[in-house]
């Protein structure tokens, strides 16, 4: 019986020559997904490109135990984790550390630290339905996210960019964990009250 | 935390426990100290959910309507 060819990986000039197809497959999927995680479109599109050209620049080491796709995916949330500790690191350096207090959470809560009327969530039920997709939810999510302080939108996004490694995230952005889980703390509250906000002006 | 603090835990406090355990379990006087509070106070069960539905709707996130056209030009020129 004749050997059957033995099967071999596909080398990496075979990779190179694929990688074309790669670009002309995947750069819209990434585009979108990077679009929806940063402000305004060359920054997306930087990043996009960035992505490609370090894939291009490591082939070698794309072992294809994974699909492309997602070897891309984790090239691109590397870049934009790097987008976001950047931005973070500059903002802090010009403004010095501006984290403390914030005007809103005074509104949202009263001396005691229960919810004021008005902002209470009891009453928004009806806003954040579980069941149904909702594309009112998500544009207002994306409005919402857009109004944020640029470091509650960094505390936001590292948390999905760095799998939710606590530490990692820390260390990325020079912060203590309080800090930390105080700005996740702060993001959420603003943006379901600015979500909560949005919706209802859309009815 | 002190058992005092456990039994008077304000809605600040939960909303802040509600979010620090996606990242972190909590000890067991938080644990108990929030799953207390969260039974007597229908404002933070009501934020638990809708926090958990920000969280979905984060996860998820795309855009539609792209034209990546231009952009794919350009990455194979800067690769070629």
């Amino acid at each position: 019986m004749p050997n059957a060819p033995a099967r071999t990986a596909p080398s990496a000039t075979d990779r190179r020559k694929e990688f074309p197809d790669w670009v002309r497959a995947h750069t819209g999927d990434l585009l979108r997904y990077t679009l929806a995680r940063v402000k305004g479109t060359e920054v997306a599109e930087d990043i996009v490109q960035v992505t490609f050209v370090s894939a291009w620049e490591t082939l070698d080491r794309f072992a294809g135990d994974s699909s492309p796709r997602t070897w891309l995916f984790a090239i691109l949330k590397h870049k934009l984790a790097d987008h976001y500790r950047k931005s973070y690191r500059e903002a802090k350096a010009v403004s010095g550390n501006a984290l403390e207090n914030d005007a809103l959470e005074g509104g949202l809560f009263g001396v005691e630290g229960h919810w004021n009327a008005g902002h209470s969530p009891g009453q928004d039920a009806n806003v954040f339905r579980e069941d149904e997709p909702d594309e009112r939810l998500d544009k207002a999510l994306r409005l919402c996210l857009e109004a944020l302080p640029g470091n509650l939108r960094t505390a936001v996004e590292m948390k999905y960019l760095l799998d939710h490694d606590s530490d990692a995230i820390q260390e990325a952005l020079g912060i203590t964990a309080t800090n930390y889980w105080q700005q996740l703390h702060r993001a959420k509250l603003r943006l379901r009250e600015c979500i909560k906000e949005r919706v209802a002006g859309m009815r | 935390m002190a058992l005092t603090d456990t039994l008077k835990l304000s809605c600040h406090k939960a909303t802040a426990l509600i979010e620090r355990r996606e990242l972190r379990p909590l000890g067991p006087a938080e644990r108990l100290g929030l799953w207390m509070h969260l039974r007597i106070c229908d404002h933070c069960r009501a934020f638990e959910k809708q926090s958990r539905v920000i969280e979905t709707l984060l996860l998820r996130r795309s855009v539609v309507n792209v034209d990546s056209s231009a952009l794919e030009a350009r990455i194979l020129t800067r690769i070629g």
